[in-house]
């Protein structure tokens, strides 16, 4: 998979988005259930 | 239809078998649109690797505007009917859309410095979704500041209502603006116009986002009914014996 | 019945002048921090600088807008008397207008000479707040509004603000910059006196509506 000069943008932008998603999806499986 | 979920009960049943279908088809979406924006898709003919930025921003910077648009027609839902779920989606899509905005700008940053040499311009796009960002923290700031729910109801609705209007506004104005003072021809490339193998990808995490944000939503609303539920429920009973004092 | 609650406002303003003086002050200050932080006279930055001046100092200083009447319980005696929300929230507009932004806007050719700004530049700057104007009463009549009931923070009311009056200030300073070559013909001023008449429609009813739920009567 090589991505080229500009491989840390990509995955920088894969990985931020990853973060984010996944505290988002982390923090709603946390959350209680009725 | 909106009637018929008003009542708490019914809106946790009809919950109960869809927030599953909406993550599990996230996940899906989102794997096989991973595997298609970074294994299976080419790369494109004029920047290269770096197309596949496009694959995690458009995605979140469209979540984000459809977060708040349908932050807006719950918040009008809740001003005229009084839909007592209304609000409970508002609140529980504004953190994952205030999310999303703030993604679509790193990726935006980070799509920028390679393609067009720098990690931010004034462009017409960029500066509407920084924009948007603000919209949300203040939308956030009054359910945070006022203390009765009833009254923070009626007032995030008008604050997200007449955000919502303004936007097409600010769109314009900012364009207007971009045209006259920052280098014509950068801005962010639209999907119109990309290559089919190119569309593919951009397809399918869009659709592995909205259905992330549903899910997401779903869930923040189960949780705050929950959490009503278990309020409503009688402490129980305290102990009365000699011993336990 | 409008008439009366303008009348008073205007009385407890010049009673109290320190609000009005205090907002004159930081957009002096405003002017001066920028002066000094930019590295003296900058012409060309004039207008935007007068703009956040007058719409930065107008913001920080909403409590008087609403607030104050809010809390001590005047505006639910208006209420009471029978006086429509719509008319307690055009009279405060414009009681703001004389009280909170015409001193401001009155103050801009004097500070404008404390950047070099030339005549015209001077004349487009004031004419662009003054048809800009509707547009930042009303938006910030409708802030002013949500945050009636709450204490604390003028820094919050900025925040809600500022997204709504970003086209304001785009279009008010182009219409400052192209005064000296179009006039007052020139489509930036026809565009912002669209967006303050599109303000006014849209921000009174918001001010009503969070005037009435403040009230608690919603």
């Amino acid at each position: 998979m090589d991505m080229g000069p500009y491989a840390v943008f990509i995955w920088g932008s894969y990985g931020i988005s990853a973060l984010v998603l996944g505290a988002l999806i982390i923090r709603a499986l946390r959350q209680p259930k009725p | 239809m909106i009637s018929r979920f008003a009542n708490p009960q019914r809106f946790v049943a009809l919950a109960r078998w869809l927030t599953p279908i909406f993550g599990l088809g996230a996940a899906a979406a989102l794997i096989i649109g991973l595997w298609q924006a970074l294994i299976a898709s080419p790369a494109e003919a004029e920047h290269g690797e770096t197309v596949r930025i496009m694959y995690v921003h458009v995605p979140a910077a469209w979540c984000a505007m459809a977060a708040y648009t349908s932050i807006a027609i719950a918040s009008l839902i809740s001003f005229v009917w009084r839909h007592p779920l209304a609000d409970l989606a508002a609140r529980s899509l504004a953190l994952p859309g205030a999310a999303f905005t703030v993604l679509a700008l790193i990726t935006g940053c980070l799509w920028g410095k390679p393609d067009w040499g720098t990690y931010w311009q004034w462009d017409g796009r960029m500066t509407s979704v920084l924009i948007l960002l603000f919209i949300y923290i203040g939308y956030m700031a009054i359910w945070q500041t006022v203390e009765d729910r009833k009254r923070a109801s009626r007032l995030a609705a008008i604050t997200a209502m007449i955000g919502w209007i303004n936007i097409p506004i600010i769109k314009f104005s900012v364009e207007w603006w971009n045209t006259l003072h920052q280098p014509a021809t950068i801005s962010m490339p639209d999907s119109p116009g990309l290559a089919p193998q190119l569309l593919l990808p951009l397809a399918l995490m869009a659709l592995a986002y909205t259905l992330l944000l549903g899910w997401l939503a779903m869930r923040g609303m189960l949780a705050e009914i929950a959490q009503a539920r278990a309020a409503r429920r009688p402490a129980p009973a305290a102990s009365a014996r000699v011993e336990d004092l | 019945m409008m008439g009366a609650i303008f009348r008073r406002d205007l009385r407890l303003a010049a009673r109290g002048a320190a609000g009005t003086g205090l907002s004159l002050a930081f957009m002096a200050l405003f002017i001066l921090l920028s002066g000094i932080a930019l590295g003296g006279s900058k012409p060309a930055l004039g207008p935007g600088l007068l703009w956040l001046a007058a719409t930065l100092s107008a913001l920080l200083g909403l409590d008087r807008f609403y607030k104050v009447d809010q809390q001590s319980g005047a505006l639910a005696q208006m209420s009471l008397a029978g006086v429509s929300d719509l008319s307690i929230a055009t009279a405060k507009c414009l009681s703001f207008a004389l009280t909170g932004l015409l001193p401001l806007i009155l103050a801009a050719p004097f500070l404008a000479l404390l950047m070099e700004m030339s005549g015209a530049a001077i004349t487009g700057t004031v004419l662009s707040l003054l048809i800009g104007a509707p547009a930042i009463i009303a938006y910030a009549s409708v802030t002013a509004a949500l945050l009636s009931g709450q204490r604390g923070g003028g820094v919050l009311a900025v925040i809600l603000t500022a997204p709504l009056l970003i086209p304001v200030l785009i279009f008010g300073t182009e219409a400052a910059t192209v005064f000296a070559v179009d006039g007052l013909g020139a489509v930036q001023f026809r565009i912002l006196a669209g967006l303050s008449f599109i303000a006014l429609a849209l921000g009174l009813p918001a001010s009503v509506a969070a005037l009435a739920a403040n009230r608690g009567s919603s």
